[in-house]
Parts: C-alpha cells; sequence; structure tokens
C-alpha cells in the first residue's frame, strides 16, 4: 500500500523544501562573489569616496626591538642646578629622579637591543650606564664651559643617526645665540642644523618636563649678567628630544615614553592610522544604517565606514558615533581636550558636524557591543546630506600643543620672574617643524575616510 | 446493422422487455446485434404493465440517444421503436412501442360483425365462444381466452405495422417472441403471428429474410396464480389446463422457429386479480429477468450455431433453490452474465441518490452538475430511470426481492456500499486504517480520478462513462467475486 | 532576488530600527521570501497533491479544508517570521510583529497562486478553492 509510505515522506519533503529555502550569513558572501573584508572594497558607485585601510596594519619591524639607543646628556655648567652635587642637607632634585629612572628604564629596557650612553660636552663622550647613572645622581664633575644646541643635533643627524635607532638628548635647550642680532635665526640655524645630513625621514619626539633648580641658572639672555647664581625659586624646564628616523621615534616613543606626565610635541613622526569603526547600535539617531557590503554579517571585529541614510531632516537628525581605538598614540593625541580641538569633519553637501567626542568609560568598556573595543568616540550630526555618496573625513590635524608657546619667554634673564619657562623655545621648535614638514602642507596624524550616502 | 425483433405479447410480454431493458441498461452485453426493437401487442391500451414498460422504453431511449455509440457502459444496447428503425417515414406507422391496434373499443360481438351473421355461422360462433366472450370489451384484451385473440390477432398481419416491419425487415435481423403460455394475448398471439411470418404464401415484403430469420421465443408458463374471487373473468385455477392446450397445440405449430425457451415456477404468492387496465400491474418477477435473460441467450448464440439441428429447446434451473435468491443461488452462467452489471447500476443508482446532489468535488464541479441536475432534461430523464417510483430502476429492484419467490441479491436498505450485496459485504482489511473498502471517500477519489482521465466534452456522457468505470473498478478491486 | 524581497516587505515600510536594515535586507527578507515560498509551496503541495491525490483523500477538498492550511500557513509565516528575526538577532522592536503579520499576508498569497498553479494537478480538490 502506498498511501501509509507517501504520508510519512510527506513532512519530509515539506522540510526539505523550507531548509533549502534559507540563507545564511555563508550564502551571502558566496553570493557577494566580491566581498571580502569590508574596508578594501570600494564602493565603486561612489567615485571619491575611497575607504582607507582604516585598520591599524602593524608594520613588521614595530614587534622587533630597536637596534639602538643613544642617550645623551648634556653636563655643561647650566645643567648644574638640575643635578646638584649631594652636601648638607641638599636634597636631590626630581630632575635626578626622573632621569635616573629613565636611564634606568633604557638600560632594562628589551624594546631596544644595544644601548649607549654618552656625556655631552664640547662634543659626545661615551659613558657606561653606571657612570652616567653616577654622573645624574652625583652631580657633575668637571661641567662644560657651553654647548652649542645646533652642533649637538648636528653631530646626533650625522654621527648617530642609523635606521632602527634613536637619540635622546637630554637638556634645558637653553640656546644663546651670539648676540642679539642672531635671534631670529634662532629657528633657521636649528633648520640648518637638523638638515645637514640630509635625513629624509627624520622625525622629532619633544618632552617637556619641570624640576626644581638648584644651583647657578646662566640664562641665554645675559642683559641682567652672565649667571644668576643659586638660582631658583621656580622649576626650571628640562627636554628630552628623540631623534631618529619616524618609525623608530615611534616605537621608542610608544615602548619607553607613553606613560611619562610630560608635555609633548611631535614633528616627523608618523602613525598608523587607528582603528576605527561606525557604531550603529551606540547613541545612534535617526534613520541610519551601514552601507558597507556585508554590514548584515555583523562579523566580530569587524569595521564599518559608510553611512547610509534613509532620512535626514532637521525633524528628524541623523546622529552617529565613530569609534576610535587610539591606544597606539602618544598621549597627545588620546588627550580628549586636543581631540575636540583639532577633530575635524570633511564633507560636501551636508551640515554634519562633529558634536562630541569623549573617551572610553567604564560603561563602553564593559559593554558587550563593539563600542567596547573604542578608546574614544566621535559623535556626528547631521540634517542634510548630498544625493548620492560622498566622501566625509574624519581628519586629527597636527597642531601645535599649546604649552610650547607658553613655556616660551624672550626673556629668561630672571626666571623667578618669567617662570619656568625656556628662551625662545618656540622657534626651536619652529626649526624642528621646517626639517621634519618640508615644503608640504603638515599632514595630519591620521584621516579616517568615511561615505556618507542616501539610503537607495 | 443487424436488429432483433422483439414481440412482447401480452401483459408478460411487457413485464419481459421491461427487465430487458433494466438489463440492458446495466450494461449487460447483447450481442449480434445494434439495435433492439421492441413491439409490444397487447389490446388493452391502458395495461399498467405495457405502460410502465413504455414509460421506461422511452426513458432509455432518450438517455441512449444522447449517448449515443458506446464500447460499453450503461445503456449501451440501442432501443428504437419501429417506426425509427427506417428513414422511410411511412405515414401509416406511429413512433411508439405499442402495435396500433386503432382503438378497438368495441365488444367482440360487433368486432365479429355477429349480428349480420347468417344463422349457420352464429351457431358456429356460439359454439367456439361463451356467451361472456362476446360480450366482453376488446379494449381490455383477451382477459386469458386465446380464442377470442387468435381472432382479433389475425388482423395484425394486415395492419401497417406489420407490413411497415417487413419492408425493413433485412438478412441477419433476428426475431425473438415473449409470450405467456397461460394469458389470453400470449397464448394466442405468439403461435398466430408465427405462423403468418414464416407463411410461404404471406403478401408480406421480404418473405424469404423472414422465412430465413432466425427467431426464438420465451413462453412462459404459471409463475404466479390470482386471488380467486367470484365472478372473476380470469381464473387462475384455469392456467394449467390452459398450458397444457397450449402445449399440445404448440408441439405441432411452431414452424420455423429456432430456439425456444421455456420457464416456469410454483406459485406462491396470489396476485391481486386484475384482469386487464391501468390495475394490471404486477411487481416484477425473477421470472421475467430470466426470461429476458433468455433473449440475451439467444442472442449469444451464432448464426451456424443456432441453424444446426434447430429447433433448440431449453429450460432453465436455479443453482440452489431458495425463496430468496442472492447471486449465490443462480447458476455460474448466470451470474457471470448479470452479477457485476446489476450491481453497478445498483452503486451508481445508489450513489446518484445519495451522495451526487451533495458531492462537492472536481468531478461535480466539472461536469458542472449543480446546474445540470437540476436544469438540464437529460439529466432529470435518468433521474427518473433511477429513481422513478414507476418504472425506476430502484422500484424494479424493490420489486424483484418483494415478490415471492424473491430475487434478492442486494440489501437495499443499508447504505453502505459496502453492505449492499447480500451476503458479501466488501471485505475491509482490519489493520488498513485507510482502507475503508467502498467508502463514499474511495468512490469519490476513483470519480476525481476518472475525471481527470476521461476526455469526453460531452458533461452527460462523462457523467455516465464516470460511473460505469468507477463501478467497474469497485466491483473488480473491491467485490471481486459473488 | 534580494532587491525584490526588499521591495515586497519594506512595503510596509523601513526596517526599524534603522540599524538593523542591513541585516533585513541582507538576510532577513530573502530567508523569509524563500521559506515562505517553500513552506507554501510545500502545504499547497501536501493539501493538492498529498492529502488530495497520493493518500487519495477524496473528502477533505472543501474550501474550508483548504482555508485551515491557508491559515496555518499564515501562522507558521507568522512564526517563521519570529524564529528568523530571532535567529539573526535583530534588535527586539515592534516592527518585528508587524513584518510577521505582513509574512502572513504575504504567506498567503503564495499560498493562493500557487494553489492556483497547482490545483490542477491533484485528484480530488482540483477544484478548490474554486
Amino acid at each position: 500500500m502506498r498511501k501509509p509510505t507517501l504520508l510519512t515522506l510527506l513532512p519530509a519533503v515539506a522540510a526539505t523544501l523550507l531548509l533549502t529555502g534559507c540563507y545564511s550569513r555563508e550564502d551571502i558572501k558566496s553570493e557577494g562573489g566580491t566581498a571580502t573584508t569590508p574596508a578594501e572594497v570600494p564602493p565603486t558607485e561612489v567615485p571619491g569616496a575611497v575607504a582607507s585601510k582604516n585598520t591599524a596594519a602593524p608594520s613588521e619591524a614595530s614587534n622587533a626591538p630597536l637596534a639602538q639607543v643613544n642617550v645623551f646628556l648634556e653636563v655643561s655648567g647650566s645643567m648644574e642646578g638640575f643635578m646638584p652635587k649631594p652636601g648638607g642637607g641638599a636634597e636631590n632634585t626630581r630632575f635626578q629622579q626622573h632621569v635616573a629612572q629613565f636611564l634606568s628604564d633604557v638600560n632594562r629596557s628589551t624594546a631596544v637591543q644595544q644601548k649607549q650612553f654618552f656625556r655631552i660636552k664640547e662634543k659626545p663622550y661615551r659613558d657606561s650606564y653606571q657612570q652616567l647613572s653616577g654622573t645624574v645622581r652625583g652631580g657633575i664633575q668637571e661641567p662644560a664651559k657651553s654647548t652649542d644646541i645646533p652642533s649637538v643635533l648636528d653631530t646626533l643627524v650625522s654621527r648617530y643617526y642609523q635606521p632602527g635607532s634613536v637619540s635622546v638628548l637630554i637638556s634645558d635647550f637653553i640656546y644663546s645665540p651670539k648676540n642679539a642680532g642672531a635671534i631670529p635665526y634662532i629657528k633657521t640655524d636649528i633648520t640648518d642644523a637638523l638638515n645637514r645630513a640630509g635625513r629624509s625621514d627624520l622625525a622629532v619626539s619633544v618632552y617637556g618636563f619641570t624640576s626644581d633648580f638648584k644651583g647657578a641658572f646662566y640664562p641665554a639672555l645675559k642683559t641682567a649678567g652672565a649667571k644668576r647664581a643659586s638660582c631658583c625659586d621656580t622649576d626650571i624646564p628640562y627636554y628630552f628630544w628623540v631623534l631618529g628616523p619616524a618609525d623608530a621615534v615611534r616605537r621608542f616613543d610608544a615602548a619607553l615614553l607613553s606613560k611619562q606626565s610630560a608635555e609633548q610635541a611631535h614633528f616627523g613622526v608618523t602613525y598608523p592610522v587607528p582603528a576605527s569603526s561606525l557604531l550603529s547600535k551606540f547613541q545612534n539617531q535617526g534613520s541610519w544604517y551601514y552601507g558597507d557590503e556585508g554590514a548584515s554579517k555583523r562579523a566580530a571585529g569587524a569595521s564599518y565606514h559608510t553611512i547610509t541614510v534613509a532620512e535626514a531632516s532637521a525633524a528628524q537628525p541623523v546622529e552617529f558615533v565613530l569609534g576610535l581605538n587610539l591606544k597606539a598614540l602618544p598621549a597627545l593625541y588620546q588627550d580628549v581636550a586636543y581631540l575636540k580641538q583639532n577633530l575635524q569633519l570633511i564633507g560636501q553637501d551636508t551640515d554634519a558636524k562633529i558634536t562630541q567626542v569623549f573617551a572610553a568609560t567604564e560603561q563602553t568598556r564593559a559593554s558587550s557591543g563593539p563600542e567596547s573595543g573604542y578608546t574614544h568616540f566621535v559623535k556626528v550630526r547631521l540634517t542634510r546630506l548630498g544625493k548620492a555618496a560622498r566622501p566625509l573625513q574624519v581628519v586629527l590635524n597636527d597642531r601645535r600643543p599649546a604649552w610650547v608657546n607658553q613655556w616660551t619667554t624672550k626673556n629668561d634673564s630672571n626666571p623667578n620672574q618669567s617662570g619656568a619657562k625656556t628662551f625662545a623655545l618656540s622657534s626651536l621648535v619652529d626649526g624642528v617643524q621646517a626639517v621634519t614638514t618640508g615644503e608640504q602642507d603638515a599632514q595630519p596624524i591620521f584621516r579616517i575616510d568615511l561615505t556618507l550616502q542616501p539610503a537607495r | 446493422m443487424a436488429k432483433l425483433f422483439l414481440f412482447g405479447i401480452g401483459g408478460t410480454g411487457s413485464r419481459v422487455i421491461r427487465s430487458l431493458t433494466m438489463l440492458l441498461a446495466s450494461g449487460v452485453e447483447l450481442p449480434n446485434c445494434d439495435r433492439v426493437v421492441p413491439i409490444i401487442i397487447d389490446p388493452d391500451a391502458h395495461n399498467g404493465d405495457m405502460n410502465r414498460t413504455v414509460a421506461l422504453l422511452q426513458s432509455y431511449q432518450q438517455v441512449h440517444r444522447r449517448l449515443g455509440q458506446q464500447e460499453e457502459g450503461f445503456f449501451k444496447t440501442d432501443i428504437s421503436t419501429l417506426s425509427n428503425i427506417s428513414a422511410d417515414a411511412n405515414g401509416g406507422v406511429k413512433d411508439t412501442f405499442i402495435f396500433d391496434f386503432g382503438g378497438i373499443n368495441q365488444s367482440f360481438r360487433q368486432y365479429l360483425h355477429y349480428d349480420q351473421l347468417s344463422v349457420d355461422s352464429k351457431a358456429m360462433v356460439e359454439l367456439l365462444f361463451t356467451q361472456d366472450n362476446l360480450e366482453s370489451p376488446l379494449t381490455i384484451g383477451f382477459r386469458g381466452s386465446p380464442n377470442v385473440g387468435s381472432v382479433v390477432l389475425n388482423k395484425v398481419v394486415e395492419s401497417p405495422e406489420m407490413r411497415f416491419f417487413a419492408d425493413n425487415f433485412q438478412e441477419g435481423d433476428r426475431v425473438f417472441f415473449v409470450s405467456s403460455i397461460f394469458g389470453g394475448t400470449g397464448a394466442a398471439g405468439f403461435p398466430l403471428l408465427l405462423k403468418n411470418l414464416k407463411d410461404s404464401n404471406t403478401r408480406l415484403s421480404n418473405a424469404r429474410y423472414l422465412r430465413e430469420a432466425l427467431t426464438g421465443a420465451v413462453t412462459v408458463m404459471p409463475y404466479f396464480a390470482l386471488q380467486s374471487e367470484e365472478n372473476q373473468v380470469i381464473d387462475s385455477n384455469n392456467f394449467l389446463t390452459k398450458t397444457k392446450a397450449a402445449l399440445s397445440y404448440y408441439e405441432h405449430n411452431l414452424p420455423g422457429l429456432d430456439a425456444l425457451y421455456y420457464l416456469a415456477d410454483t406459485p406462491d404468492t396470489p396476485y391481486d386479480n386484475q384482469p386487464g387496465g391501468t390495475q394490471q400491474k404486477n411487481k416484477a418477477h425473477l421470472i421475467e429477468l430470466l426470461a429476458a435473460l433468455s433473449i440475451v441467450d439467444f442472442m449469444q448464440y451464432s448464426d451456424a450455431e443456432l441453424r444446426s439441428g434447430a429447433p433448440h429447446f431449453h429450460e432453465y434451473g436455479l443453482g440452489g433453490d431458495s425463496m430468496e435468491v442472492q447471486f449465490g443461488h443462480l447458476p455460474d452462467e448466470t451470474r457471470e452474465l448479470v452479477a457485476k452489471h446489476l450491481t453497478q447500476m445498483l452503486y451508481f443508482s445508489r450513489y446518484h441518490k445519495q451522495h451526487l446532489p451533495t458531492d462537492k468535488a472536481p468531478y461535480h464541479d466539472n461536469l458542472k452538475l449543480d446546474y445540470a441536475l437540476r436544469n438540464e432534461p437529460i439529466f432529470r430523464e435518468l433521474n427518473n430511470l433511477l429513481h422513478s417510483p414507476e418504472f425506476g430502476i430502484d422500484q424494479w429492484l424493490q420489486e424483484l426481492s418483494q415478490n415471492r419467490r424473491a430475487f434478492r441479491p442486494f440489501d437495499l436498505n443499508t447504505d453502505d456500499f459496502n453492505a449492499m450485496i447480500a451476503g458479501k459485504p466488501v471485505e475491509k482489511k482490519w489493520n488498513d486504517f485507510f482502507n475503508k473498502g467502498l467508502s463514499h471517500n474511495w468512490l469519490l477519489d476513483n470519480l476525481n480520478k476518472a475525471d481527470k482521465s476521461i476526455n469526453e466534452p460531452d458533461n452527460f456522457k462523462k457523467l455516465l462513462a464516470l460511473f460505469y468505470d468507477v463501478t467497474d473498478k469497485a466491483f473488480e478491486e473491491k467485490v471481486k467475486v459473488v | 532576488m534580494k532587491a525584490l524581497f526588499q521591495t515586497i516587505y519594506e512595503l510596509i515600510g523601513q526596517p526599524q530600527p534603522p540599524a538593523d536594515t542591513p541585516v533585513y535586507r541582507d538576510v532577513i527578507f530573502p530567508n523569509l521570501g524563500l521559506l515562505n515560498w517553500g513552506l507554501s509551496l510545500a502545504l499547497v503541495l501536501l493539501f493538492y497533491l498529498g492529502i488530495n491525490r497520493a493518500m487519495g483523500v477524496a473528502t477533505f477538498n472543501k474550501g474550508r479544508h483548504w482555508g485551515i492550511f491557508l491559515a496555518l500557513n499564515a501562522v507558521l509565516a507568522f512564526v517563521i517570521t519570529l524564529w528568523q528575526t530571532s535567529a539573526q538577532q535583530a534588535t527586539q522592536h515592534s516592527y518585528i510583529y508587524w513584518l510577521a503579520t505582513w509574512n502572513a499576508v504575504l504567506s498567503m498569497l503564495w499560498f493562493f497562486l500557487f494553489s492556483l498553479l497547482l490545483k490542477r494537478t491533484s485528484t480530488n480538490a482540483s477544484t478548490t478553492p474554486f
């Protein structure tokens, strides 16, 4: 009898029919054909909107240790106040504690293979770590008369410049030109000094610290005397300058200086574009969604850079959040204040504006959503957009931090009066910037390419 | 185009023709002929048996006309009136199954012109006929008086019908007579007609064909009794006497007969004694069915078989003696001939009555039965043919089952198709949930299947084809044997 | 195909919340569309060819029986929508129920169309529903 067998077969047939109809996300992938990683496929119908490689592509060298670091400590007379000889009741300075610790850190560091230590008098003299550390703690034995900053810099970039190597110059960077007429040429002097060796990928990171100062202060401007003994009631700034090829400087910064609570400025250092993604379910508002190919797959760790707006108007504004992972950047660029000031949104045919920049909170870090993977968030609001896809860029501009000017004085003859400032610091920095920037416009720290498109 | 001219003489003739019509309706095959031409010879124009037989024949004829030629099926065999067999419209012949006696509403005395006869002749007449015979009106037949019938029926030969019959008689046509031996009209008419047809000096045309035509007859001997009442014209107590007399006459006076079938039964229940007229409407009886089967039997013989060693004489014996005859009591030959077809017809009729009007099924929709059953005349005709309380098939089966001896192969009171064949319920396998035997569902399913497979534009033809096929399948698959 | 299903399913409006639009358009709509076709086809086949032909059931062919399958189809389509949206982790939103209702309506439409196409192949329901 065929009836019962057919009866039992029917549900199976039905089930087969049902199941074969199912789409899975793999299906979509294969159906899409070209879809691989979303970021690599520029939407072809969007000319000009090129999604960049926003994911941090770690260079292969970044995990390997740097070849060499040369630490130069200036030991001229002007530095004595930072490193007073220990005597009756004289306490050591913050400089001593800080630099000794730094030298120790460098010496211990696995991020650098070979460490060399130098005292700088008229020229660098090779020291061992113990010797140099001893100098810092015990005070300068034979202070040099003076050191000429341009010639030191020249030496550093000419003789100690190696791929994978950096030079760290620890100094008060008080540059006293020969006479008053030379003051306007400070910048040029620095530029020339750094440029003499013609290092095209030269980068300089400047870290500014202050320390109590116990000894004679030699101001750059000798108008009120060449020396103020028993200075000072105020702190005196000192600096670490990290010089070397851009990549090496970035890695050294990250390895040994990222935790320094210092003011900082970076010149010529290039950073990989930080990881970023739009977040469609984090503080978003209005009718928009990911326009990226394969957005439906919602793969773990996937990032999205296309905003498709179904509807935007003044009554129904669209707000979206871009998550950024700035962990790999120097502290300066992770500073929300800096970001607020220097993040810029470049778009066409839209009124999109950054309305909010904020750092990750406990809540975002603990979230199960993709926002947990980002350190910073940029909220953008818009009420209108172009009729077709348009590029929208989030750019972090490289602007010289304000502290450089604040720490600059034109007259350092009386530190107690002028405060913790350095003579013509901004001019020195100008000189550095002129070398590292070249003729082109200043490059931004990073640029994240988004695409803004209306829904089809 | 061989024809069978079937002379049904008297009330018995009508009743046997009725049974034959039922058999043909149920699809029983009648070989060696394309067309049956029944001619009912009964001067009693108001005879109830005759009238309902005629109504049945007319109904059958309409249905068959609509169906046309078919290989097999219900209403396969063509039944037509005498006037219909020729396009040559002879004005003198009416389009009817009845022989037209031209309204002899006079007494036998008047018919003989007794009063104008010479004294000698009058004396002769008085010798041959009783006073009763002479005074009785001819309109109600000869009331069991062959002596009257033989005189009147002699006239038949000179009638326009008879001439028309002879004119259209062709080589290969056959003739069959149905009569009772104990009645009036039949007993007298059969030998008389036979003698006239086979007469070498006849004035009829096609005399040679008539003489050489294969001729059969069934003569029914007493199978019922009449209630004895005072002053009744017909007395069944005379039946045997009359039979004896007739048989002795037949012994030497049936020229040119090739086959003669004798049927008889012991009378049981007396019929209501109605000498004629509309009141003479007797219940169908097994004997009539068997007589009708003798016609089928006669037609089943080939020409050569009939001619060798003629005349052939046949009698009939049941397989078992029972007052309630079922299929099992019939001899094998008969059972094979009728059981399946009658069962098919019963299924059809029952389904037609029980389910057809209310079915909601594709075959029903495709045949547009909702409309057709109510509005198309042919469907109403079919309804009459099946269910008419006067002449319908249901009624016929009912009568057969109620008579003594009863022919009761079916349980006519059940609605369950599985139980319709008496003593032979359709086997249902207890372990097969879906096999409910001949359920309404099974029939519906097969009707729908057949509806898809049979390609016939005419909805009436298709309906009958459907039911023939499905009931055939029901019998073959579910009933198998009876 | 995707575009077709997107068009059909967005007749009732954009997916909500908007952020789930890609998953609706790329996964849920096509899944629902195909499942719906499969479901309706399966039920139509079951009704017309399974019950009303292969099984030889001749008394389950009335309009109301067809209606039972139609309703079953709609209910399953509704449930399938809930299942699909939860399987694809769509955000809970009243839109899901609107979508499920719409899917049920569509499933009835498919069931009807498949019925028209396939009823002829049936023995006992070739004239159902009309």
